[in-house]
């Protein structure tokens, strides 16, 4: 009987041990797997839906845009149809806030008769409403009602008749003072004190409803206005006849403060991988370092008997922060902040192996590690780098959607090693282990992105778009440097808390 | 079904096909897992986690060698590390080098079937026991038995020289215990 026959034997009966398992062990290794398969999905519909959720921003944001300004224009059609009574006013209003705040509404209210009395009434939207105050005390008032807009106009008036050429009037309007609008709020007024119901140009008066008058227009048309009706004679026939008419510009609105400082947080979710070459010249796969120590240069290398290092893949990757971003211009930005940045990649190792085991590698010749792993395929290792950074960007506009504007970012971030898990490899032994002073404890990286606005109007603003990431400083350092440069994408999300 | 589209249907994600290729190997590999822990529930934990990494590696498999072969390898690196990890096992696989080890070439004959030598294999000491289930049984030489547990090479065949005079004296005293048990019962 030889020596291994007792082996042998052992090895056969133990083949024939089979044992059934408990019906729990499929049903636990089936959630996983379940589990597991969520988890996929997930990460497979999160850049979906967040498409899906821009899309949508996108197309709810041009369908308000149209009804806004198709209802407008009902609005303006439907006051001017419902001029029965004589009383027409035509008001002329953005479909947003802001554009109101520039403009201005010119009414003119007409009463049939043959006397007529001139009243030209500007209207200020959206707040900005002159209001009209006759009545017992002979006076008018009109102001604007915004509380951050200081236009405030009143005028006294009296009782006033003026025969003018309506005709002549209507003419010069008609051509001109269609569509136009005021940029900056112009009040004409003139009120009858004892009449409350003031006669006008029937002609003018249709003409006008549609009309928007810029300001500037306005000064042209001044000069084109008959003798009987430039605004000279006009106010000196109203002054003449107790009509105090007020042709008055509102000081220009304050401007809401705006500080040119914002701040807000910063997260990113992506890949990340450790590729070989320059970024511009072609990148190309590479595999766990071999750090083995060589040898002095008069003795040839110890040569390698073991397998080839691992090749390593991408891994995932994330980071999260804060940032400080100044306005330089309307369409740059600059931002500056602090975050943790964690990037991985995969590896197929071996076994791990908690024993002692000198090492010779290229920076310390003889390294004693703790534990190590082998090499082989069942272990799906991942290599983590964590890193605090400071990166500084510079954003800049594209467009001039207040809506949905877009940015493209560029900056450079400097990035410090906190630890990692990356492994080396000893060309040698043929095992994988660990060692800090390998990697370069700074890093040098650029990066550039595109972003959209989202919920540009609010407070908080959210920005939200694709970055591009490269490492330009080597990822090892010294002798085991081997051209090597951590990269990679990531979809970067800037929530503003205050703007 | 053979491997290769069992192990593709599995890739796809059909349930079905890997409830299959699990019946199809849980129980030798529970077998498997039962020779390196010292209980049946960590056994099936063992495996547990084992088949779990199989489904979770699968598309690493490239076919160039058995199926069963690579999904054994998985679970014997599963049991090494709960070995590891598990600190009811940890104390014992402190492996220490005695320097000289006895050596013997004696081959016993083997009476008891798998499930009693398995138990007899259960019953040696942790670090006997890893050492012999991987030289023994799984095939592993000392030089790398030495790499995975971390220990010397020398270590390593002491110990297994150490746990097969230990396992032999257990069959022997076994198989006199029969012996005497079956002339009892057969006078």
């Amino acid at each position: 009987m030889s020596a291994h026959d007792f082996e042998n034997k052992v090895q056969q009966q133990m083949e024939e041990l089979n044992l059934s398992p408990s019906d729990a062990i499929w049903n636990n290794v089936e959630l996983q797997l379940r589990k597991d398969k969520k988890r996929r999905r997930v990460l497979i519909w999160i850049p979906l839906l967040l498409m899906v959720l821009i899309g949508g921003y996108f197309l709810l944001d041009s369908k308000t845009k149209n009804n806004s300004i198709s209802s407008t224009t009902n609005e303006n059609v439907n006051k001017a149809g419902n001029s029965d009574d004589g009383d027409v006013s035509k008001s002329v209003q953005g479909d947003k806030k802001n554009k109101l705040k520039d403009e201005t509404v010119l009414s003119v209210k007409e009463e049939k008769g043959s006397q007529s009395q001139n009243k030209v009434t500007e209207e200020v939207d959206n707040d900005n409403h002159i209001t009209k105050e006759k009545e017992e005390s002979n006076t008018v008032s009109i102001e604007e009602k915004t509380k951050t807009n200081d236009a405030f106009i009143k005028s006294g008036s009296t009782k006033s008749k003026q025969d003018v050429s309506k005709t002549k009037y209507a003419d010069n309007l008609q051509g001109n003072y269609k569509h136009k609008t005021i940029k900056e709020p112009l009040v004409v007024t003139s009120v009858s004190a004892d009449e409350d119901k003031p006669e006008i140009f029937e002609e003018s008066d249709r003409i006008l409803k549609t009309a928007k008058i810029n300001k500037e227009d306005i000064a042209i048309e001044k000069a084109r206005l008959p003798l009987s009706f430039n605004m000279e004679s006009f106010n000196k026939l109203a002054l003449s006849s107790t009509t105090v008419p007020v042709f008055s510009t509102p000081k220009p609105k304050a401007k809401n403060a705006e500080s040119k400082w914002q701040w807000g947080v910063t997260g990113g979710l992506g890949i990340s991988r450790v590729s070989e070459g320059n970024f511009f010249s072609g990148l190309s796969g590479v595999s766990v370092a071999d750090a083995s120590y060589s040898g002095s240069a008069n003795l040839p290398p110890v040569p390698t008997i073991t397998s080839q290092p691992a090749a390593i893949h991408a891994g995932s990757s994330w980071q999260a922060g804060l940032f400080l971003q100044r306005k330089l211009t309307e369409k740059v930005s600059l931002s500056a902040g602090l975050q943790y940045g964690n990037y991985s990649t995969r590896s197929s190792i071996g076994m791990a192996v908690d024993s002692q085991k000198t090492i010779s590698n290229s920076s310390s010749q003889d390294l004693r590690v703790n534990n190590f792993y082998t090499t082989g395929s069942g272990t799906d290792y991942q290599n983590r780098y964590q890193y605090f950074e400071i990166p500084v960007n510079a954003h800049i506009r594209l467009n001039k959607s207040k809506q949905l504007p877009f940015y493209w970012s560029l900056g450079i971030t400097y990035s410090s090693l906190l630890s990692t898990t990356a492994l080396h490899y000893d060309g040698t032994t043929g095992v994988y282990y660990e060692d800090d002073n390998l990697f370069r404890k700074s890093q040098l990286a650029w990066q550039t992105g595109l972003s959209i606005e989202l919920l540009s109007q609010s407070k908080h603003p959210i920005q939200i778009g694709p970055q591009l990431h490269y490492n330009a400083t080597s990822l090892l350092s010294g002798t085991a440097s081997k051209n090597t440069h951590l990269w990679g994408g990531s979809l970067q999300l800037r929530w503003f808390f205050k703007k | 079904m053979d491997h290769q589209k069992l192990v593709n249907e599995c890739l796809k994600g059909r349930a079905s096909a890997q409830k299959q290729l699990y019946g199809l190997f849980a129980e030798s590999m529970l077998g498997v897992c039962y020779r390196y822990t010292k209980s049946m529930s960590d056994a099936e934990d063992v495996l547990q986690e084992g088949f779990i990494k199989v489904f979770r590696n699968l598309h690493q498999f490239k076919f160039e060698g058995e199926l069963g072969g690579w999904i054994r390898r998985i679970m014997v690196n599963t049991a090494i590390n709960y070995l590891k990890k598990n600190s009811r096992y940890q104390a014992e696989l402190s492996f220490t080098d005695p320097g000289l080890h006895p050596v013997t070439d004696e081959n016993p004959e083997l009476y008891l079937n798998a499930k009693e030598l398995a138990e007899l294999i259960r019953q040696l000491p942790t670090g006997y026991q890893t050492i012999f289930n991987m030289h023994a049984i799984e095939g592993f030489s000392h030089v790398e038995i030495g790499k995975i547990l971390g220990i010397n090479e020398g270590t390593s065949r002491s110990q297994y020289s150490r746990a097969r005079n230990l396992l032999i004296t257990w069959i022997n005293t076994h198989y006199q215990q029969r012996k005497k048990t079956d002339k009892y019962v057969r006078p």
